[in-house]
């Protein structure tokens, strides 16, 4: 091992400091150790904002270099400085940025350059895919035009029909079909993950030497995000570019990463190659992500060990290890000086930002020790089987259209849209019900034709016994809906900005006439059942982090003690460390209050861990339902053998070497045959 | 550096506000007007200090240990984090955050003195005044500016500081009550008619749309004519307020459109809270922002129309007077006496000018992407030593 690296540092012309040092031993992963010049040094990266609430600093003091066909993964939570740094790598801050440091491209210092000089860079030598295609291509332009213009900014004498061969030959290689006739076509005639391709054969139109892709499928489905993971190993193979994959999806960055950083509150604080780190995570953070992950692959019959806490915010770092008040093995040192990476095992380049990494190494510390256990899953209502418990929602043949209006005055209809095509299923007590599909799916409609208590045209919708059709006055569905509760994906826009969590809290009391002693009791009672401090009654939700404001969500989904919640992707826009405390919150919930959850999400990983029983739906019909492990373990139709094969895995040999098949038209198809 | 002795709580490093920097939050907020995020805590370092106390408690006792010696649930845990993490927290009210923002703009701020300055002068001028607008100095007709007559006086030998203050404060009421007027009933029906949906949106929309066809000028001048001179102040706000609302209340409308999608708005409806309440407490309130700065800019607006009526003979009338009304009278007499018509405008352009820099601060203010935050550089040179060394890297 020693003398290779001799051999590789001989074969260097840049200046080998620690940094280059560690990362050159990184040969735990798919290719090895890197070997050659890096294409890109960071050197001491440091960004800071200034905001009203003081100086944010979101990036401190980062360093990594970057090897063309290698992919370096960032992995962090919002608000860890992964995305600033990706984009300071580009030259496209704010203008409030401050930036300090060195960023060399081959030798060529960026920081400094004004936004022209860096113009030259961009798209030629660094390009970017972003996290969202629908805002990232111009809706007024053919991608045609948007293509070619990508290659004429670097290249103006290209003749115009060299730039239209170069185009085609650019969508063909992203696998978009019949590519000469899609080239006058304008965004909004492609789907999400279409436009995803155009964005990526913008991104490797100049073959540029490095491809940033800042959560580049986060926005898509999961069948779409392999498929577009895929891609961008044919992009780097195709360029030899360095990709920077940017994620907090830990099984996303285990099929695709070579080397792994991740990041926290501004800093790296572990960095080593793909399978080192997945294997022997050494920094209690990483460790508690691992544990925080539901695993897509296995039954669950363990707890998810949640980190407790939230993220500090980057205006106000605590002095210390900024991940000490939330870490379980943190002693009195940690709470004042903060750790620098250093190497956990200088063979293999592992590097850990801890003070107490000592102990960690010494003893072999994986997550089991280091996080406290939570008490096991408790078997739900083992005592009455399931089917003598009262059924809580029942839908049946439930049929739901849309009519395709045409424009004009007369407006006739031009078509149907069939949103929901013969749903059936139903929830017993204190079970809980996953319905997963893609969007489009049809899965929302369900959700809200449910919450409305609509009548159906076709079938029927049962809430606790009551057919919506029986439901005559008002006053009847306002009783039913003490008993019907929903919670919302975004805690940001279901929590009224303008009120304090009482008024929040108090809001379906007061809906049901409380009066005022039995709602300040309520709130008391509500505030501790979810783990927030009752005396922050007074807060307005923005003073609360993601995490706490899905808390206060249910909270007020609970006030009313309802019989069955309603979750729309509860999870989904939450930081990875918190979204296990709030599914664990949810399971605790269930086996204290005995409610019927019917949750919708498109997270597999997640459901399986959650709910007793899933309803797979494509197209508006239901095409798979029964018991969750049965479903996962023996999957019968095509369409779900398709999803559960898409699921990243957060372990890189199995996610590496997995065989993923692709539903095309009914049939399943090994994603290998498929043209991309 | 300026902007820091404006803002005390930047000087001070123990008074820290917290924010995340979190950018697609930002953008989110600033998308939708929901300026929520910086409505943010602040906390002490005392309290900081506080906080490593109890952690090395923490690591004498096992970890994981539950109130009752079993395993905590998660709920537990999170209240023994919260409470880890700091004791008291110190809010920065939304209001004093706007506040702060407002007066760190010098235009804002001379906006806002200017204004004070123009109200004392129409409350406190007629006090000061030694004569009346009523009463007419007969021995001194179309006098410069002297002593004696401060702003000189009219060809009918009225006071025309006297007259000046007292259009003041007449202008100034009648623009504000337009203002607050206009804006009440815009946001309510605005909002009423996005929050209807159907078919009562519908009818809504048609029935703001034909209130806009009608020759609104003309009735207005009629109502105003109609009345006596004493009280046609108050028919013109009335008159000018029942037609200036509606074009103002298709904006809001359009604003409230994407309000009604929020999923808190659709909570309450599935809570069962009344439409109504769900309009008061959701809906106006979240427009807020826009509210403010319209109000202050309706002034102007509101202003102008009582200028443009009174000038033209439809509006004020005598005895009353008002600043149209009495550019009106002096625009006869533009060579002879020329201060008759150049002070008036002079004071009702300072007037609008002023309230023009108030609402343009606010909007600042209410901007999270505004210069109102400060300067970088600024903070920057603090944090680190020698600024020449951070030209150079700054992008």
């Amino acid at each position: 091992m020693s003398s290779n690296t001799q051999n590789t540092e001989a074969a260097l012309t840049v200046p080998v400091d620690d940094v280059l040092r560690y990362e050159l031993l990184e040969s735990n992963g798919p290719k090895n150790a890197p070997t050659g010049d890096p294409v890109m040094s960071v050197r001491d990266l440091n960004v800071s904002f200034n905001t009203e609430a003081g100086t944010v600093h979101a990036v401190r003091g980062v360093n990594f270099d970057l090897w063309g066909g290698r992919t370096l993964g960032i992995v962090g939570e919002s608000g860890s400085g992964k995305s600033v740094t990706a984009l300071s790598l580009i030259g496209l801050l704010d203008d409030n940025a401050h930036v300090k440091g060195s960023i060399k491209l081959r030798g060529t210092e960026l920081i400094g350059l004004t936004d022209e000089e860096m113009s030259q860079y961009r798209g030629a030598n660094i390009s970017m895919i972003f996290q969202d295609p629908l805002s990232a291509l111009t809706p007024m332009f053919s991608i045609g035009d948007q293509l070619a213009e990508a290659l004429k900014i670097h290249d103006p004498e290209m003749s115009k029909a060299d730039v239209r061969a170069r185009c085609i030959e650019l969508l063909e290689l992203v696998g978009i079909p019949e590519a000469e006739d899609r080239l006058d076509s304008y965004p909004h005639e492609f789907s999400g993950g279409m436009r995803q391709r155009v964005v990526i054969a913008i991104a490797i139109a100049n073959n540029p030497d490095i491809i940033i892709a800042d959560e580049p499928t986060t926005a898509l489905d999961v069948t779409i995000q392999a498929q577009i993971l895929d891609l961008l190993k044919v992009a780097q193979k195709e360029t030899g570019a360095a990709v920077v994959l940017i994620t907090h999806d830990l099984g996303v960055v285990a099929g695709i990463a070579d080397d792994i950083m991740v990041m926290y509150a501004g800093r790296a604080v572990e960095r080593a190659s793909v399978d080192t780190l997945f294997a022997r995570p050494g920094q209690p953070y990483t460790m508690g992500l691992f544990a925080a992950v539901p695993k897509p692959h296995m039954p669950s019959n363990t707890r998810l060990v949640p980190i407790k806490g939230n993220p500090p915010s980057l205006a106000a770092i605590p002095p210390g290890c900024p991940f000490s008040p939330r870490c379980p093995i943190a002693g009195p040192e940690c709470f004042k000086t903060e750790p620098h990476l250093e190497a956990l095992d200088p063979a293999e380049g592992h590097l850990v930002s801890c003070l107490k990494m000592q102990q960690i190494r010494d003893q072999h510390l994986t997550y089991k020790e280091v996080y406290p256990d939570l008490e096991p899953l408790t078997p739900k209502w083992a005592e009455v089987p399931r089917d003598e418990r009262p059924v809580v929602l029942e839908l049946k043949d439930v049929t739901k259209v849309f009519e395709v209006q045409s424009k004009g005055l007369i407006r006739r209809t031009k078509g149907i849209v069939t949103a929901m095509d013969k749903v059936s299923f139903q929830i017993h007590e204190g079970e809980t019900l996953a319905l997963v599909g893609e969007s489009g799916s049809g899965k929302s409609t369900t959700l809200m034709e449910i919450m409305d208590l609509a009548v159906p045209k076709e079938g029927t919708i049962t809430v606790l016994g009551k057919d919506t059709r029986d439901l005559k006055s008002a006053r009847e569905r306002r009783e039913l809906r003490r008993d019907l509760q929903v919670i919302f994906q975004d805690p940001m826009s279901s929590l009224d900005p303008r009120m304090p969590i009482y008024d929040v809290l108090a809001e379906p009391l007061r809906a049901q006439h409380w009066d005022k002693n039995k709602i300040n009791r309520r709130i008391g009672e509500l505030m501790g059942l979810v783990g927030i401090n009752p005396d922050y009654v007074d807060r307005f939700p923005s003073q609360f982090s993601g995490g706490q404001r899905q808390r206060i969500a249910i909270a007020r989904s609970l006030a009313t003690n309802p019989k069955l919640l309603l979750l729309d992707e509860p999870i989904a826009s939450l930081d990875v460390s918190i979204q296990a405390g709030i599914i664990n919150l949810l399971e605790d919930l269930q086996t204290q209050l005995k409610i019927s959850y019917l949750f919708v999400a498109h997270d597999l990983a997640v459901i399986r861990h959650i709910s007793d029983t899933v309803a797979v739906m494509h197209l508006g019909k239901i095409v798979e339902y029964g018991e969750t492990e049965e479903v996962f373990n023996n999957p019968q139709d095509p369409y779900t053998k398709a999803l559960l094969s898409a699921i990243p895995i957060p372990d890189p040999p199995v996610e590496r070497t997995r065989l993923r098949l692709v539903y095309k038209d009914g049939e399943l198809v090994p994603a290998n045959e498929v043209h991309v | 550096m300026t902007d820091k002795s404006q803002n005390p709580d930047l000087q001070d490093p123990g008074k820290l506000t917290q924010e995340t920097v979190d950018h697609a939050q930002r953008l989110h907020e600033a998308e939708t007007g929901a300026d929520a995020n910086w409505d943010t805590m602040a906390r002490d370092d005392a309290s900081r200090d506080e906080s490593i106390e109890p952690a090395t408690v923490i690591d004498g006792t096992p970890v994981g240990e539950g109130p009752a010696g079993r395993r905590p649930t998660n709920a537990e845990l999170e209240l023994e984090s919260q409470r880890l993490e700091h004791t008291e927290v110190k809010r920065i009210s939304y209001a004093g955050l706007i506040a702060r923002r407002f007066f760190r703009q010098k235009s804002a701020v001379a906006g806002l003195t200017i204004l004070a300055v123009l109200a004392l002068l129409a409350i406190f001028g007629p006090m000061i005044s030694p004569y009346d607008y009523t009463d007419p100095d007969f021995a001194a007709l179309s006098v410069a500016p002297s002593a004696e007559h401060w702003f000189g006086t009219d060809s009918g030998g009225l006071d025309l500081f006297a007259c000046v203050v007292h259009g003041l404060g007449r202008s100034l009421v009648i623009g504000i009550s337009y203002a607050l007027i206009t804006t009440v009933l815009a946001a309510i029906i605005g909002t009423a008619i996005a929050y209807a949906r159907g078919i009562w949106e519908k009818i809504g929309m048609w029935c703001l749309d034909m209130l806009l066809v009608i020759p609104s000028f003309l009735l207005v001048a009629m109502i105003v004519r109609a009345t006596s001179g004493g009280t046609g102040w108050l028919m013109l706000i009335f008159g000018l307020s029942a037609f200036g609302w509606i074009g103002y209340a298709r904006t809001l409308r359009t604003m409230a459109l994407s309000l009604r999608e929020r999923d808190y708005v659709k909570a309450a409806k599935y809570m069962g809270v009344s439409p109504f309440t769900i309009i008061v407490r959701h809906l106006i309130p979240n427009l807020g922002s826009i509210l403010i700065i319209d109000t202050v800019l309706g002034v102007i607006s509101g202003i102008n129309s009582e200028t443009a009526y009174s000038f033209l003979g439809l509006g004020i009338k005598v005895p009353d007077t008002s600043l149209g009304y009495i550019l009106s009278q002096g625009s006869s007499a533009m060579l002879t006496a020329p201060w008759v018509v150049l002070i008036p405008s002079i004071v009702l352009i300072v007037l609008c000018v002023s309230m023009q820099l108030i609402g343009d601060g606010l909007r600042d203010a209410f901007d999270p992407y505004s210069r109102a935050a400060g300067n970088v550089e600024e903070e920057a040179e603090d944090a680190t030593p020698g600024p020449e060394k951070l030209a150079e890297h700054d992008i």
